[in-house]
């Protein structure tokens, strides 16, 4: 086995890419019909999402693999903004060091590595947040201070922290629950 | 052309606790084989013989994608397989698999012919004459420029064989092609063998319908628990007796010479009233039946082309769509919620019905009150015993099926619906199914066969339902005059 | 679901090119930052909806221009009349949804418009490895793919009696998952094996360069975006300080 990415892995890249894009947006869309839930989807992502993550790793264990998957959901977040595009090609670039020698063939270590891939879905509030202040720091000139102060107290951008914090303590418990289905089903079935 | 020299493959498994392990039982042994250039080869014989595997030994997916301990050698004009990097026999074989659905790389028709020829690096200029020379030998021109989704499973195997006789290899390997199509994508499916013939390709199919290549294959090879056990000329395998061919777990060579068995007459009481049911989709009527009377005990077969409604009609019997009109049991009007609780359909790929992590807990699995007995019963009945702590997902196709049946026994389901139960199978499997059709029948309201596969309406079948453009054609019992309209539907 | 079922047939009454659609949508987002002068703004925004009519994409067009304009009118009479905290949050709902519009139809226009294998074309003209452009084409392959799967999954639970609404992921959100995820994922790994071997059989993967029958190439149209978001582009930069 070379530790290249051959044709096999990067297919379960493609695949995998699919099917967490099109889960995240799933969940996202359901939370959509409440407003408070909708502003915390990352936290319910990173939970629903380890599973997925875990077995791709998995049946894809090289190097490499993790980034490319991050440039494919870099694509698909451009829709909302090329912060979050970079903010995940960084997210997976961090990741992929995490799994750096042999992290790939580590449950402990790709564990370890959901926790900070979880992020990839604060991306999109990473846009707004940070869409806000540059460019309502202009309209302040034209709007006045009174509504530049009514939006920083609508978004102010600490609330970021709690969030990603929120996300990884949730990619922990996703992680855990991930562990449990890959040992009780996938190894059961040959498959992993 | 190619020649197996003692050849030998074992697959390498991953077990239960993740380790690596060779299973003798899985693989093929002992092959020494001569194919000859230009000819129609057929590799035959029951599921697990190992005519997949040796197809993969053609194509360079053993030892390059299968990985396992491989033995011998596969000589192809002179250069060992084995050892030939697998881009490079792709330049000389050219592979149609037997799922049209997961064999694409691409979403439409034009980027699938060109596939092979950009991954061999062709020239643009020359990619292109080579498709024009593909849909034209093929005629494949209607085909061109569209989406792959929208395409019917024959033209799926139409264009999969064009994007490979893009790429003019000489030999064309076949794994069970015909295994999801109807009876006119066979039809159209033999032609395109038929030409790539004409030309002069090598073809080698590994098949279980064996009817369609009576007139084209030069000789069949039969395999039995990884061996080959005979190998015959195209006239002296026309002249085994269809007990001959069933001894060896094959399938007929001839439609026209199966018989049906005689027709059970059971107490005509309709159970199933369907009464002015139509659906739409869009502006599209899909079905329209006026009334149809499904009777108690009794097995019918749906049958009809791609696109009559026969999914269609299923679902809707399963609550699954939401119809006008009624469907009654026993005389009352059955909501869909409750027609989808008394009905199961067992799905051609069972890899999306099962959910728990053994045999036992998936019959076990939202039944209120647990019957051991009933359990240890039917997974006796379907030889299912020696599996029972298994995970599902590690089974075999038939297996899977099989726990899914069981599951729906379990559940004590009054319809029971099979979508394409035994297109892929072999005689002896087709048999075993239609023995566990015919017994479990009696434990249900009414049991409904979606098939293409005449072998099994004669051998498991008490009605045939012919559907056409949403309606219903026609409706007869399988006795002598039914028999021979089953045969001239499929036949011609 | 339906989302998905983009960039597999494309007829545009005018060819474009993706690297220009790119550009345009680099523009769009220009268009955030600067978007204190409504003039150039609105212009290039009625730019973007022309592009997507001619990309058949009408009634997103239209749907876009109409709100676009109609949240314009909302905050241009009501700017000098509210005052308070209420208020002016929800003025800022249809500022910031009228701001994210040109975004939207730049992005919709670069997707919905694009087929899978003019991307692929774009992506081997930037130079980009087929590392990324193999993964990029599966992905936009599966997608409906997946569609079907999860109509068979959710088929498969209703006959066994396994729900999956708001109740049971309330109630037993582990058990519900579990049902969810497994067959979800076994199907996939099922379809990329096959996948998997279907493409290495014919050759993907191979030695050679690997070539592009698709070929694509600037036209008319083209040249007119490329300039167009140019100015727009440098004018937001120039006007912006």
């Amino acid at each position: 086995m070379t530790s290249r990415l051959h044709v096999k892995d990067l297919i379960n890249v493609g695949i995998f890419a699919a099917v967490y894009i099109i889960v995240m947006m799933a969940v996202v869309t359901a939370l959509g019909m409440v407003p408070l839930l909708y502003a915390i989807a990352p936290v319910f992502v990173a939970l629903i999402c380890a599973t997925i993550y875990m077995l791709f790793v998995m049946r894809a264990p090289k190097t490499g693999a993790v980034f490319v998957m991050s440039v494919l959901m870099a694509f698909v977040f451009m829709g909302a903004s090329y912060y979050a595009s970079i903010w995940v090609l960084i997210v997976g670039v961090v990741t992929e060091v995490i799994l750096l020698n042999g992290g790939y063939q580590s449950l402990k270590r790709v564990k370890l590595s959901y926790l900070i891939y979880s992020l990839t879905t604060v991306g999109p509030y990473f846009g707004v947040v940070l869409m806000k202040d540059v460019y309502f720091a202009k309209t302040e000139a034209y709007y006045g201070a009174e509504y530049a102060d009514a939006l920083a107290r609508f978004l102010p951008p600490w609330i970021l922290l709690p969030l990603m914090g929120g996300t990884i303590v949730a990619a922990f418990f996703g992680a855990l629950l991930g562990e449990r289905i890959l040992k009780k089903h996938f190894r059961k079935a040959g498959i992993v | 052309m190619i020649k197996f020299i003692n050849a030998s493959f074992m697959y390498e498994e991953i077990s239960e606790v993740g380790e690596k392990e060779y299973r003798a039982a899985t693989g093929i042994k002992n092959i020494n084989l001569h194919i000859k250039e230009g000819e129609c080869l057929v590799l035959c014989g029951v599921s697990g013989c190992g005519k997949t595997s040796l197809s993969r030994m053609i194509n360079g997916l053993i030892p390059h994608f299968y990985h396992g301990s491989l033995e011998g050698e596969v000589l192809s004009k002179e250069v060992n397989m084995s050892q030939q990097a697998i881009a490079k026999t792709a330049e000389k074989v050219g592979s149609v698999f037997q799922n049209p659905r997961t064999q694409f790389f691409n979403v439409d028709t034009t980027s699938e012919l060109a596939f092979g020829c950009e991954n061999l690096g062709v020239a643009v200029n020359e990619i292109g004459s080579r498709i024009e020379e593909a849909v034209e030998k093929l005629n494949l021109k209607h085909l061109m420029d569209r989406s792959i989704f929208e395409l019917s499973g024959g033209e799926k195997q139409r264009i999969a064989c064009g994007s490979v006789y893009a790429t003019h290899p000489d030999v064309f390997v076949m794994d069970e092609p015909s295994s999801s199509l109807d009876k006119s994508s066979i039809i159209q499916l033999k032609g395109v063998i038929e030409t790539l013939k004409k030309m002069g390709k090598t073809v080698i199919i590994a098949e279980h319908r064996l009817h369609y290549l009576r007139d084209v294959a030069d000789r069949f090879v039969y395999m039995q628990e990884g061996e080959i056990k005979s190998v015959y000329d195209r006239e002296d395998f026309l002249k085994l007796s269809l007990d001959a061919l069933t001894s060896k777990g094959l399938r007929t060579l001839d439609l026209n010479s199966l018989k049906a068995l005689p027709v059970i007459h059971h107490e005509r009481k309709p159970s199933i009233c369907i009464k002015h049911l139509s659906f739409s989709r869009g502006k599209r009527e899909i079905l329209n039946i006026e009334s149809l009377a499904l009777f108690q005990h009794e097995i019918v077969a749906l049958i009809g082309d791609n696109g009559a409604g026969k999914t269609t009609l299923a679902h809707c019997l399963c609550g699954l769509e939401k119809f006008k009109g009624m469907i009654e049991i026993d005389g009352k009007v059955q909501k869909n919620k409750e027609l989808t609780a008394r009905s199961f359909m067992v799905m051609q790929d069972v890899n999306t019905q099962l959910f728990t992590e053994s045999v036992a807990e998936e019959l076990l699995l939202n039944i209120e009150k647990p019957d051991k007995e009933k359990v240890d019963k039917l997974l006796k009945a379907l030889n299912l015993e020696a599996h029972r702590e298994r995970h599902p997902m590690a089974l075999s196709g038939g297996q899977k099926q099989r726990v899914a049946i069981a599951s729906a026994m379990m559940a004590g389901k009054d319809i029971l619906i099979y979508d394409e139960p035994t297109s892929g199978l072999d005689w002896d499997n087709m048999n075993r199914m239609s023995e566990l059709i015919r017994d479990t029948e009696k434990n249900t309201l009414c049991t409904m066969i979606i098939t293409h596969d005449p072998e099994l309406i004669f051998k498991t079948c008490d009605r045939v339902i012919h559907l056409k453009d949403g309606q219903v054609f026609d409706s007869y019992p399988v006795d002598a005059e039914g028999v021979e309209k089953i045969k001239k539907y499929f036949i011609e | 679901m339906e989302n998905f079922n983009f960039g597999y047939t494309n007829s545009p009454y005018l060819w474009m090119d993706p690297r220009s659609k790119a550009l345009l949508f680099l523009a769009a987002n220009f268009a955030l930052w600067g978007g204190t002068n409504y003039f150039a703004s609105n212009l290039f925004f009625v730019f973007i909806v022309l592009l997507l009519i001619n990309g058949k994409q009408t009634r997103m067009a239209m749907t876009a221009f109409v709100i676009y304009f109609a949240f314009l009118a909302i905050d241009v009479v009501l700017i000098s009349k509210l005052s308070g905290t209420v208020s002016i949050l929800l003025l800022t709902i249809f500022r910031v949804t009228r701001l994210y519009m040109p975004v939207i139809c730049a992005a919709i226009l670069l997707i919905r418009t694009t087929t899978v294998s003019e991307f692929v074309a774009a992506f081997k003209r930037m130079g980009l490895s087929d590392k990324i452009i193999i993964p990029f084409s599966v992905m936009f392959r599966f997608f409906p793919t997946l569609g079907e799967e999860w109509r068979n999954i959710r088929n498969a639970m209703r006959f066994r009696g396994i729900r999956f609404d708001w109740q049971s992921i309330m109630l037993s959100p582990i058990k519900t998952l579990e049902y969810v995820i497994v067959p979800l994922l076994m199907s996939t790994v099922k379809i990329s094996g096959d996948l998997s071997a279907a493409s290495i059989s014919r050759g993907l993967g191979g030695p050679k360069e690997r070539t592009c029958f698709k070929q694509i190439r600037f036209g008319i149209l083209d040249y007119g975006v490329v300039i167009l978001s140019s100015i727009f582009m440098i004018f937001t930069i120039l006007d912006g300080m």
